[in-house]
């Protein structure tokens, strides 16, 4: 009765309520803010998308799930494993072998280790392959296992911060020195070590990288979640008989989400760090598939003498990606989080 | 400040036995390949008697807690096995090259220290000026660039201008001590710069925070020289929070020891466990593994005590 009295006022008076914008004019407006307040953090963002679509992130994903789904009983193992490094026969093509002038193994042995050229842009390696054809490919490895691993660790550091902070008691005591003993693990030795035994590739890096920066990121998160376990509403969601799982879900995992994709952006950057340091020393994907880091290995010191460009390029193009990771951290952490604002 | 010591050694204590437990299993149970197999090799694959007489001998017949408890009774009396490539106690292999990876990551540290505690100070007196711009530049440039890629640079283009090259003969500080120091030179100055990126904004930070306190305008105001009250009476106070991410920046130190004792040809614990881990050497490995995580423990735990030392108030937490 009220409510129509109201509305029937305001019709009078020609207000009309503001209409709720819908969700793609929210999301451009938001990312107009976001390039008008920070705008190196933008730009970086753009350089990240562009090497999204270069290392072939999203094929990649598509071609991983359509044969997920095409072979659902293992059959097709092999396949799966080969779905990010070969670049033929997939049902939706990869980017990186439409813009590079060759295959990252298709070697012109008459012309190894030249200069830049019009045809080959940055030189060829002592095998004669294009190097810039082969940073084209290894941009794959560069954003493809730093974006599964850190979704593999921040999967995990949200459970484990969820449920520890939920539960509290013994389930926090165990899960805090699990924990413990996963930060007193020094990383690279722990992967050299898993990775030099049990065989390193594409999976293998991406799993062992992801769960081992998964139960030390859980801190931070168990540490919100212990606040949010505290205010009014998780307090009412438990009155009107939500379940532990319903509370988990629907009530403090939003809460904690932001923290989620400020602890994930922040990640990448030392992932591709420690990619390319595994690559350099041997343990990362088996040769003749180009990562940045192994293109600078020990192997080619010799012929890094004659053709410096060898040694250069790689290391500027690790430079960029992990400069333009750590700068979008940066930025969406300013933005996102008003507490740390202005503490850089 | 004793309490709080013995507090942080007992709670450390099953961090240690949970990592000896995790290396344990990881590097007995799980194994890809049996570790009879690779002693014998292709010879020996078929014959059972061989390969009981070998599983007496290793203690490989008993149960896998029995196996753990052996194990351990052993490392805590100082024995971490013997290699099975060569049959070297890994323990004396160990003794000569810890000090030589724990030097190395001392001189990385305190160059990272020595570098960017006067950098960041530098950036924080000249805030929004030109060198305050440029160190935090460069900062985020060391950041973003890998340790390893200074060093490949540093040696292909030595080699190309001046024909320099890392030493490749190692001598120890004892044999030689300037030659020793040559070669750790080079190695620690790069491994410091990864952390240093850091570091200098850190320190410019805290800077900031202290030099807008009263304190500090009051001695400025009193007429002491700048460089006393930035020095003396900023600096200190400054410095509190950067001992704690030395302590975070630890296990980029350890990694930066493993990488660049394969570039510079450092025989310490790095280089042991890259070559063990390419002849499947598990005792070794295994033993590497748990000396690694020890050391980081050890230091983290150093750091903190530390930490409470140039910080009264967190002993009272």
């Amino acid at each position: 009765m009220a409510v129509q009295e109201l509305g029937g006022i305001a019709e009078i008076e020609g207000w009309r309520p503001e209409r709720e914008r819908s969700f793609p004019a929210r999301f451009v407006l938001g990312l107009v803010n976001f390039a008008r307040r920070k705008p190196l953090g933008f730009t970086c963002g753009l350089i990240v998308l562009a090497l999204i679509i270069v290392g072939d992130l999203v094929p990649a994903t598509g071609n991983f799930l359509y044969h997920v789904a095409g072979t659902p009983f293992g059959g097709g193992y092999d396949s799966v494993s080969t779905a990010l490094t070969s670049a033929e026969g997939k049902p939706i093509p990869y980017v990186a072998s439409f813009i590079a002038r060759d295959r990252y193994d298709q070697n012109h042995l008459r012309e190894r280790l030249q200069g830049p050229s019009s045809k080959y842009l940055l030189g060829t390696d002592e095998l004669g392959r294009d190097i810039l054809s082969r940073l084209l490919y290894g941009a794959r490895v560069s954003i493809i296992v730093p974006f599964g691993a850190v979704l593999i660790s921040e999967a995990m550091a949200a459970s484990i911060g969820i449920m520890s902070a939920y539960y509290g008691g013994w389930v926090d005591k165990i899960f805090q020195r699990v924990v413990d003993i996963f930060q007193a693990l020094p990383g690279l030795v722990v992967l050299i070590t898993i990775l030099g035994i049990f065989g390193s590739g594409l999976w293998q890096l991406i799993a062992v990288i992801g769960v081992l920066g998964g139960p030390p990121g859980s801190r931070i998160i168990r540490g919100q979640v212990l606040s949010i376990m505290a205010s009014p509403y998780i307090e009412a969601g438990r009155v009107i008989g939500a379940g532990d799982r319903r509370i988990m879900m629907t009530y403090v995992l939003p809460n904690v989400m932001a923290l989620i994709i400020l602890g994930s952006t922040i990640r990448l950057g030392g992932v591709v760090l420690l990619e390319a340091s595994l690559s350099f020393l041997g343990y990362g994907l088996p040769p003749p598939f180009p990562s940045w880091g192994q293109m600078l290995s020990l192997q080619g010191r010799e012929y890094m003498r004659s053709a410096p460009g060898l040694a250069i390029y790689p290391g500027i193009a690790i430079g960029i990606v992990v400069f333009s990771y750590n700068l979008l951290g940066d930025a969406l952490r300013d933005v996102l989080d008003p507490r740390l604002r202005g503490s850089r | 400040m004793q309490r709080y010591i013995i507090q942080r050694l007992i709670l450390s204590l099953p961090t240690i036995i949970g990592v000896s437990i995790l290396t344990f299993v990881g590097l007995r149970v799980v194994l890809p390949q049996d570790v009879i197999d690779t002693i014998v090799g292709e010879f020996g694959r078929n014959d059972p008697e061989l390969r009981k007489n070998l599983e007496e001998e290793l203690g490989l017949n008993a149960s896998i807690p029995k196996q753990y408890l052996t194990y351990m009774t052993g490392v805590l009396q100082g024995d971490l096995g013997e290699s099975l490539h060569n049959g070297r106690s890994v323990t004396s292999e160990l003794k000569r090259r810890v000090p030589i990876s724990v030097e190395l990551g001392l001189w990385a540290q305190l160059t990272a220290i020595g570098a960017s505690v006067p950098m960041g100070v530098w950036a924080a007196v000249k805030q929004d000026k030109f060198p305050d711009y440029g160190l935090r530049s460069l900062a985020i440039l060391l950041n973003a660039v890998p340790g390893f890629w200074i060093a490949v640079l540093v040696i292909t283009f030595g080699s190309i201008w001046f024909n320099w090259a890392p030493p490749i003969k190692f001598k120890t500080l004892t044999e030689d001590p300037i030659a020793h120091l040559k070669i750790m030179l080079t190695p620690a100055l790069i491994i410091g710069l990864t952390p240093s990126g850091g570091l200098i904004r850190l320190v410019r930070t805290q800077m900031l925070e202290v030099l807008r306190q009263d304190y500090v305008r009051t001695a400025h105001a009193k007429g002491l020289s700048s460089a006393t009250v930035f020095y003396k009476h900023a600096l200190r106070n400054a410095l509190i929070p950067v001992v704690t991410v030395v302590g975070v920046g630890l296990p980029g130190i350890i990694a930066g020891t493993v990488i660049f004792e394969q570039i510079f040809v450092i025989p310490g614990m790095g280089r042991y466990l890259v070559d063990s881990v390419n002849i499947r050497d598990y005792p070794v490995i295994q033993g590497l593994n748990l000396v690694f995580a020890t050391l980081l423990i050890v230091s983290v735990l150093l750091v903190d005590i530390s930490y409470s030392f140039l910080d009264p108030r967190i002993r009272y937490r």
